[in-house]
């Protein structure tokens, strides 16, 4: 069995409910994403019914760099659901999930995988690999709107920082304690987050915004202002309650892939 | 933060509640604050929102945090400048309390009882006698009672934080 050696990552992403209301501009954004790593790419019209429209869904997104052209000007994929995703054994076998930058062994003839779709709410890890050449897949066989979901996740993930080291987590559970400690008795937030502390979490830089994250999560306190500074995104402009924001805010976490369940 | 947490803390910070009678009434919340306990409200957190935009101020009043504009703030909600916190019939009580450069730093509630109740920045809520609090460095100084008819029956202290994903909640009182 032939195999791809290299991808690379190119991240996750997560749908919502509205990306299904138009089809027809994931088509073109699909097509733009993959042109900008491969190069104009051919996109058809898939089988949308087959698609359930459920709330969220995210993957991880691996591209074969040993068979990415350089200078094709038509992209042919197929789209298929992994079989071994939802059971830890078997995903383990197939080389699923690989660190970052290292891929998993495909067969040679396989266009692409497209594994996590799952329900809403849920954590979605999923994987698509693209080698190209060989036939042109069938249309039918494109589940296109999955495969713009990952395309897009991709583009967006790329941005994501590396994942926080155990002395970033010790710094942010030093700098948060010390917060916390000093500021619960604070009723005006304007003043709780000058606090030396909190200011040097957001020092951290984007490697603090999974801890952040996590930190709203198991321990809900006032982190919505350092996540809005980092990420320079307030997903939770809407919201009018700290528990409107703080879910905002874990919702937008779970589609950028900082954080699961 | 356990709730044995939130009154260590609170004992931590409020110094002269040693000696004196209060009542923790409920644990650590980090969705509602003191102006919004004054005001009856434990879903929002009142404040301008400069850097808490989820946070509750009416629409209409500038976004600065002074003793003035909270007053402005409570006038919403039918209350009114009165000379001291002295009980009367029929009406309940607020009073806003500033540092030393009359920034506002609390508020607290009269209950029918004649007693008080603050809930402590994050913190948890707790009964107590207003000479207790006035003064206290963590708190600040009484710089201004305001008074409303007695709305009915005060809310009871409520639960910690609920956490869900989704949570349908009334609009910011002010709306």
């Amino acid at each position: 069995m032939a195999t791809d050696t290299k991808a690379g990552f190119l991240g996750k992403m997560q749908l919502s409910e509205s990306h299904f209301e138009n089809v027809q501009q994931w088509e073109l954004d699909f097509a733009e994403i993959l042109s900008s790593a491969w190069q104009a790419p051919e996109v058809s019209s898939s089988d949308h019914d087959k698609f359930e429209p459920e709330a969220h869904h995210s993957a991880t997104v691996y591209m074969s760099q040993s068979t990415l052209p350089t200078k094709a000007r038509t992209v042919h994929f197929k789209v298929a659901e992994f079989p071994g995703l939802a059971d830890p054994k078997r995903k383990e076998e197939a080389g699923f999930p690989q660190p970052i930058g290292e891929l998993p062994s495909i067969p040679a003839d396989t266009r692409a995988y497209s594994v996590g779709r799952s329900s809403a709410g849920s954590r979605n890890e999923g994987v698509i690999i693209v080698p190209l050449g060989g036939a042109r897949p069938k249309v039918s066989d494109v589940d296109l709107l999955t495969a713009l979901s990952e395309a897009q996740a991709a583009v967006a993930a790329r941005k994501r920082p590396a994942d926080p080291t155990p002395a970033d987590r010790a710094k942010f559970r030093k700098l948060a304690k010390q917060w916390v400690h000093d500021t619960e008795g604070i009723s005006i937030h304007s003043r709780a987050i000058m606090h030396r502390a909190y200011q040097q979490i957001i020092a951290m830089g984007p490697i603090a915004i999974p801890l952040l994250l996590e930190a709203l999560r198991d321990q809900p306190d006032h982190w919505m202002w350092a996540l809005s500074v980092l990420s320079d995104e307030d997903p939770a402009r809407n919201a009018r309650t700290f528990r409107q924001a703080r879910a905002a805010w874990l919702r937008w976490g779970d589609e950028k892939g900082y954080i699961g369940d | 933060m356990t709730d044995e947490d939130g009154i260590a803390t609170a004992r931590r910070l409020i110094r002269s509640l040693d000696g004196s009678t209060w009542d923790p009434k409920s644990s650590r919340n980090p969705a509602y604050n003191c102006f919004a306990w004054a005001a009856r409200e434990s879903n929002f957190w009142v404040e301008p929102p400069g850097t808490a935009p989820w946070a509750c101020w009416p629409r209409d009043l500038p976004e600065w945090d002074t003793v003035e504009n909270y007053v402005r703030a409570y006038s919403k909600l039918g209350f009114e400048e009165c000379e001291n916190g002295t009980m009367e019939p029929d009406t309940e009580k607020i009073a806003i309390f500033a540092d030393g450069d009359g920034a506002p730093m609390h508020a607290a509630r009269q209950l029918p009882s004649g007693r008080w109740t603050s809930k402590f920045g994050k913190g948890i809520d707790f009964e107590h006698d207003l000479d207790t609090l006035d003064g206290d460095p963590a708190v600040g100084t009484v710089v201004c009672y305001m008074r409303r008819p007695d709305p009915g029956p005060p809310p009871p202290p409520p639960a910690g934080l609920i956490v869900v994903d989704e949570i349908k909640e009334p609009d910011c009182v002010f709306d």
